[in-house]
């Protein structure tokens, strides 16, 4: 008896958690809904106001002013990330939208850092911390008031929708944009209204989530995104019925696991996110239409009737990035460049900056495959290079191989993985493939952080220098030129493909799947084949890395990894070799010249990845004006419908 | 009542109106056919505020349409009923009505209209709760025109109403264009059944890849030996 009301008194907390997940859920999945759009902006946003309304409070201003300016901040927050980071890029790619979003997320997240600090802030139990005790087991009084609170905002918002003019006009946005637009309904205003709404839901979701942790940090942002994502998928993504339950089951999914988990299998909570990861994993391959399985998701009504625009803005706009395609006879210059540099440059920090840089290169051009030109999503490249990194670590540490054998193992290790988890994902629909990567690099970090043969946050130090023939690799000019034959390898293997039948398989896949298909193209292997060269490239980087580092930790691999790939790639350019190349460049270099201004460096990288789409700065260099006006024109105008004038 | 000058408009780097004039008296139907791929939609979405105009002059009872957002034109009294209906498959026939009507607020004669609406296609009546998607095509080709009607417009831009429907809906939609016509509506009408359009069109355009290649009442043009040899199949 005892054991099942201490049961009911989990399930009570989970619910709680759940309530939270839920207002996060709502927001985020309208906006996937509505515009087929990743909001990776919505978790900060969460965090930033949030601890926006710790801070006023712990300036003693009164409860009753704090929290509704905090939901004013986070409704204006969510109207500026549409205007700046989603409207001027409505009809571009999708991809591209990421990325911008994600410029959002760091400079909120930089932001709140900035101003208030890295740390936990407190939060005041706001609903108390009443328990009643029954048969012995102390019921939490605040779950209770917790759930009462979203489920009261969240009829709030559902009268709100059916009742208000602007309101009801959502649920025809999400269906049909332009014919909405013929219906009188303004498009602008209805696509700002869910983000403001989002933001305010998620804003009442912070404040339930410090009212019962007491405390809200910077650092709660992206799990929220995070939490948001598997919650809208799950529900069904534009499904706000099926959120809502999602995000309850999720809360309760994760107390339970977490709780039990540790009772019994004496698991770190360490793999709280992990654990609901892997059910969301199962679920979807059991479940992808999503829980509420038997509504068809306004996902795929969306994707119909923006097919008419979408296929045509692809087309004309692919975005080009800062540089354009070299000629091929570039490339033999190029490397006999790099081969004679270190005969000039004989600054050993240089050489190891631009060592880096080629590693970094070889994960891009793995990301180029798999995003660039076959358009699969894919957020974990950081799970394979610590796949690779810690592959290589491991055997050079405690066996005799020698660090070729151990490269090759490494990449192929990553490709193992990165097969396990990309066939089943990519069968079911290309989206939950970046969820699932997502997930994935997160779970391979929390393996590292969590287990003895990786020696957890302590990593591995002390890595053998490799050796070759009896040739030791030591100085940081034999490194740089280790990283070059690595990167010319990876780049002429890029290159044969993309050159080949498959690249044209996936540049068609990229512009249009269900095309591509109706041509005969086995569209399921190629995507498998890019996913997985990208895997294998982000393992041989990740093992080149422990090698000139001679360490490894998990520090290393976080997030911020994944992302950082990404934005090579896209400010180099998507579908660009050489672009890959020349992105990393850019991003390392930012990063170092940047260290003086550390504290706000990555709000400064967030403003790069949110101007660079709208700008497209590979004119920068030819026509700065016409450039300028271009991106300027985006940022004003934008058609309200846009309907069929993709290309703008 | 709609006047057209010199229009010019396209999509991205590709113009598809090169200079296009037209007019439409009040109390007209007035057809626009032309083949595949000539710019008939376009025309009708350039009208309609989807698209900018990129030259040219376009006015609607003296009233300037450049630079105007659909919503707006909306409210002039302009309803665009697009191809291929594109009825909102997951709301009800009862919401789709009432989005029609999304520009007034005159509750009590929008319920009115409503009404008027199952009326005159009582299948509608007997489906108003369910998905538009469940309805057959001629089924919502009615709800579309129901749902135009709904912004009480003055002049009804259709978009090849008859498209993919059973010759006995064909008769049916042609019927209607003639109904609502008689009522007061005028009535720009795009299609690629041209013997069908030019017979009810008191005027009517020949449209050929962007530009007007020639005018003249109905009949004149059903009788153009040139005319019936290019666009008619005969
Ligand atoms: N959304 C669009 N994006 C780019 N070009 C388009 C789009 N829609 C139509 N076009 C092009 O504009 C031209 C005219 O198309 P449209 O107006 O649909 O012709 P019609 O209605 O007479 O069949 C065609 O060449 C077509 O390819
Ligand atoms: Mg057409």
């Amino acid at each position: 008896m005892a054991d099942f009301l201490f049961f009911l008194q989990q399930i009570t907390n989970g619910l709680a958690l759940g309530a939270v997940y839920a207002l996060l859920a709502i927001g985020f999945s309208m906006i996937y809904g509505i515009l087929r759009m990743m909001n990776f902006a919505h978790g900060d946003l969460y965090a930033f106001a949030t601890i926006f309304i710790a801070a006023l409070l712990i300036d003693e201003i009164s409860v009753i002013l704090a929290i509704p300016l905090g939901i004013v901040v986070g409704t204006v927050v969510g109207i500026v990330i549409e205007r700046v980071c989603y409207r001027p890029l409505r009809f571009v790619d999708r991809t591209i939208a990421i990325v911008s979003s994600l410029g959002a997320a760091f400079i909120l997240r930089n932001g709140s850092e900035y101003f208030w600090g890295v740390h936990a802030l407190r939060f005041p139990l706001l609903l108390g911390q009443q328990q009643v005790p029954i048969a012995g087991v102390n019921f939490p009084v605040t779950a209770f008031y917790v759930i009462a609170a979203a489920l009261a905002s969240l009829a709030l918002f559902g009268l709100f929708m059916r009742r208000s003019k602007i309101g009801s006009g959502i649920l025809f946005v999400a269906q049909d944009i332009p014919t909405s637009s013929l219906m009188g309904i303004p498009i602008n205003r209805t696509i700002v209204l869910v983000y403001a709404i989002g933001g305010a839901l998620s804003v009442v979701g912070g404040v339930l989530y410090g009212s019962i942790y007491g405390v809200v940090f910077p650092a709660m942002g992206f799990p929220g995104t995070i939490k948001a994502f598997v919650a809208a998928v799950v529900g069904g993504i534009g499904n706000l019925g099926g959120a809502l339950i999602a995000g309850l089951l999720l809360g309760v999914i994760e107390t339970v696991v977490v709780v039990y988990g540790a009772q019994f299998f004496g698991m770190p909570t360490g793999y709280r996110d992990a654990a609901a990861f892997i059910l969301l994993v199962v679920f979807l391959l059991f479940k992808p239409t999503g829980l509420m399985g038997t509504r068809v998701s306004m996902t795929e009504v969306g994707a119909i009737a923006s097919m008419g625009y979408s296929a045509v803005a692809k087309k004309t706009v692919r975005l080009l990035g800062l540089v354009a395609v070299p000629r091929a006879a570039l490339a033999p210059a190029a490397v006999a460049v790099a081969v004679l540099l270190p005969l000039v440059l004989t600054d050993q920090y240089y050489l190891r900056i631009i060592s880096i840089v080629f590693m970094y290169s070889i994960a891009v051009l793995g990301m180029n495959l798999v995003l660039g030109y076959c358009g699969q999503f894919h957020f974990g490249q950081a799970g394979f290079m610590a796949i690779g990194a810690y592959t290589t670590a491991l055997l050079l540490l405690h066996t005799e191989t020698n660090f070729v054998v151990a490269l090759l193992i490494s990449g192929g290790l990553a490709l193992v993985a990165g097969l396990l988890i990309g066939i089943p994902a990519l069968r079911v629909r290309s989206d939950y493939l970046g969820l699932v990567t997502f997930a994935f690099g997160e779970i391979v970090r929390l393996i590292i952080v969590n287990s003895e043969f990786t020696r957890g946050p302590m990593g591995l130090p002390g890595i053998p220098l490799p050796e070759l023939f009896g040739v030791k690799i030591v100085t940081p000019v034999d490194f740089y030129y280790y990283a070059l034959v690595l990167l010319v390898l990876a780049y002429a293997m890029c290159a044969q493909v993309t050159r080949s039948y498959i690249g044209r398989a996936w540049r068609a896949i990229y512009e249009d799947e269900t095309a591509a298909e109706a041509m005969g193209i086995n569209t399921g292997r190629y995507k498998i084949l890019a996913f997985g060269l990208a895997c294998f490239l982000g393992g041989i980087a990740g093992a080149y890395w422990a090698t000139q580092l001679r360490i490894v930790t998990p520090t290393m691999f976080e997030l911020d990894l994944s992302v950082m790939v990404i934005i090579m790639l896209v400010l180099g350019g998507m579908g660009n070799l050489p672009g890959s190349i020349i992105g990393a460049a850019i991003m390392i270099g930012a990063t170092e010249l940047l260290r003086p201004i550390a504290d706000v460096r990555s709000a400064f990288i967030g403003l790069v990845m949110i101007l660079v789409p709208i700008f497209r700065p590979q004119g920068l260099f030819v026509d700065l004006g016409p450039t300028l006006a271009r991106g300027w024109a985006r940022i004003r105008g934008s058609r309200p419908t846009g309907a069929d004038g993709g290309g703008r | 009542m709609l006047k057209i000058d010199d229009l010019a408009t396209g999509y991205g780097y590709a113009e598809v109106l090169h200079g296009l004039s037209l007019e439409l008296n009040e109390g007209e139907i007035v057809a626009v056919v032309g083949a595949n791929g000539a710019g008939k939609s376009t025309l009708l979405k350039t009208i309609s505020g989807l698209l900018p105009v990129r030259r040219g002059t376009m006015t609607f009872k003296g009233e300037s349409l450049v630079g105007r957002r659909p919503e707006d034109i909306v409210r002039l009294g302009i309803a665009h009923i697009p191809e291929g209906r594109r009825v909102f498959p997951y709301s009800t026939i009862d919401e789709n009505l009432s989005v029609g009507a999304y520009t007034r607020d005159d509750r009590a004669a929008i319920e009115a209209d409503r009404d008027a609406a199952y009326r005159r296609f009582p299948v509608l009546r007997e489906r108003r709760d369910r998905l538009a998607s469940t309805l057959s095509g001629g089924e919502q080709q009615m709800l579309a025109v129901s749902r135009g009607l709904m912004s009480r417009p003055k002049l009804i831009l259709m978009d090849e109403p008859s498209l993919g429907l059973s010759p006995i809906m064909v008769d049916r939609v042609f019927d209607l264009v003639r109904e609502l016509n008689a009522e007061g509506k005028s009535i720009l009408l795009v299609e690629q059944n041209a013997t069908r359009a030019l017979a009810i069109a008191h005027r009517a355009y020949v449209m050929v890849t962007g530009e007007i290649a020639l005018a003249g009442t109905g009949p004149e043009l059903l009788g153009n030996a040139e005319v019936q040899r290019s666009y008619l199949g005969g």
